[in-house]
């Protein structure tokens, strides 16, 4: 579990995110340029919010009080941006092996999972939309990350391939038992992903139950 | 030494310079946001837009043994003004924006969100820089670097002021053909003058070729 009290202050937004991220899927539904990716980013480490303190189970990774700031690189996050976010230079497998976590037989275990094991040898820029967004969450799964941290995964694909990439990417993060957050700005998507969900308006996050 | 074999040593160390110095520069340029970066990219550019004389200029006077940083160098045996080392500087300074403006360009096209997975993925700041931003920022680096080494080829107003025109030591081809002009030598002259226009075109069709996807390179 991870439990959160932070606040952000951007240019044009201020957010005040209070919780706690159970195992299973939440989701974050919100307008767009609200700051849901903002705070995505500030869970993952990759900004640093004015305030606030972050900690998973009994480690700390931030506390703006005693000067606690973890890199990402410390968090053991699994994070997946929004758009096409893959090594588009690498291989399938290279894209899959680049955490130093990764093992080769949970590759390849996953990649059948996942329906991409025939492209392993494929530079990962040729494969579609859909077939990189399960390469990119393999290859955050890959770290064993403690979270996991979803901006708008089927944003990207067509209205036909989103059902398929959905279904696939739901049965493997369910399967993991790790907290994860997935955003959107479509309530419908949230509402059929979400074992919680959560609600981000004026600034804040509200979590709306089931 | 021969004009055009001391050329292209002089601009093939001054690539070297411009790489390492450019790269580096243009990375922690593209990371960081700090008061004065504006003024500082403004001074990185500035040898583009000065007329070389007046590069050439202010290096002879940082460079020179008459002052205090000349002379300090001095006091190591090291000697700048009238050597090749001085034509290596020269060509180095003239040609560091062509290489800075484009791997600028080049680093900050990356997507930004490429590296930040890479980062959650618990690769180090020098892993992302090696494995991620280089190689897809390649086309543009190798753009940079040919412009850079054209240009450095081409040096003549700061050289002459910095390294002089030592037949063997600084005197690189176009001050070759200075020279050959003043002494109305125009058939060398003319020699000289189709070796550099080749050279730089080939260099040049080069970076076209490369900038509109003709050529791969496989990484």
């Amino acid at each position: 579990m991870i439990k959160f009290n932070i606040y952000i202050q951007r240019d044009h937004f201020s957010l005040q995110a209070v919780g706690q991220l159970e195992t299973g899927i939440t989701t974050l539904v919100g307008q767009s340029g609200g700051g849901k990716s903002t705070f995505l980013k500030a869970l993952a480490g990759l900004i640093r919010p004015q305030q606030g303190r972050i900690h998973v189970d009994a480690m700390v990774w931030l506390d703006t009080e005693k000067g606690i700031f973890k890199k990402p690189q410390e968090r053991r996050v699994g994070y997946m941006p929004q758009g096409n976010i893959v090594f588009p230079h690498m291989t399938v497998l290279d894209n899959l092996l680049y955490s130093r976590k990764s093992s080769l037989e949970e590759a390849r275990k996953l990649m059948k999972q996942l329906h991409i094991d025939k492209y392993e040898k494929t530079k990962a820029s040729l494969l579609s939309g859909g077939e990189q967004q399960r390469v990119a969450l393999a290859r955050a799964l890959l770290a064993k990350p403690q979270v996991l941290l979803l901006d708008e995964p089927l944003s990207a694909l067509d209205w036909d391939l989103k059902e398929q990439v959905r279904l696939d990417l739901m049965a493997v993060v369910i399967k993991e038992e790790i907290p994860c957050l997935w955003v959107t700005h479509d309530r419908e998507e949230a509402q059929v992903v979400g074992q919680h969900q959560w609600r981000l308006a004026d600034g804040r996050i509200i979590s709306s139950g089931l | 030494m021969s004009p055009l074999l001391l050329s292209l040593e002089i601009a093939g160390l001054a690539l070297i310079n411009i790489l390492v110095i450019g790269l580096l520069l243009a990375y922690l340029m593209k990371r960081y946001n700090f008061i004065g970066k504006a003024l500082l990219d403004a001074i990185f550019m500035l040898p583009l837009v000065l007329p070389p004389v007046v590069v050439g200029f202010v290096l002879l006077m940082i460079f020179s043994p008459a002052n205090w940083f000349g002379a300090w160098l001095d006091t190591y045996g090291l000697t700048v003004v009238f050597t090749k080392a001085g034509a290596v500087i020269a060509a180095s300074v003239v040609a560091f924006p062509l290489f800075y403006q484009t791997a600028r360009s080049a680093l900050e096209s990356v997507n930004t969100d490429i590296e930040d997975v890479a980062r959650t993925l618990g690769a180090s700041e020098w892993r992302i820089f090696l494995t991620i931003t280089i190689p897809l920022a390649w086309k543009g680096l190798v753009t940079g670097g040919i412009l850079a080494f054209s240009r450095a080829l081409g040096e003549f107003g700061a050289t002459i002021l910095l390294a002089g025109n030592i037949p063997g030591v600084t005197r690189t081809m176009p001050l070759a053909i200075y020279s050959l002009v003043e002494y109305g030598d125009y058939d060398g002259a003319w020699f000289l003058v189709a070796y550099i226009c080749i050279l730089t075109l080939s260099l040049l069709c080069f970076v076209h070729l490369l900038t509109h996807k003709k050529i791969g390179i496989r990484l």
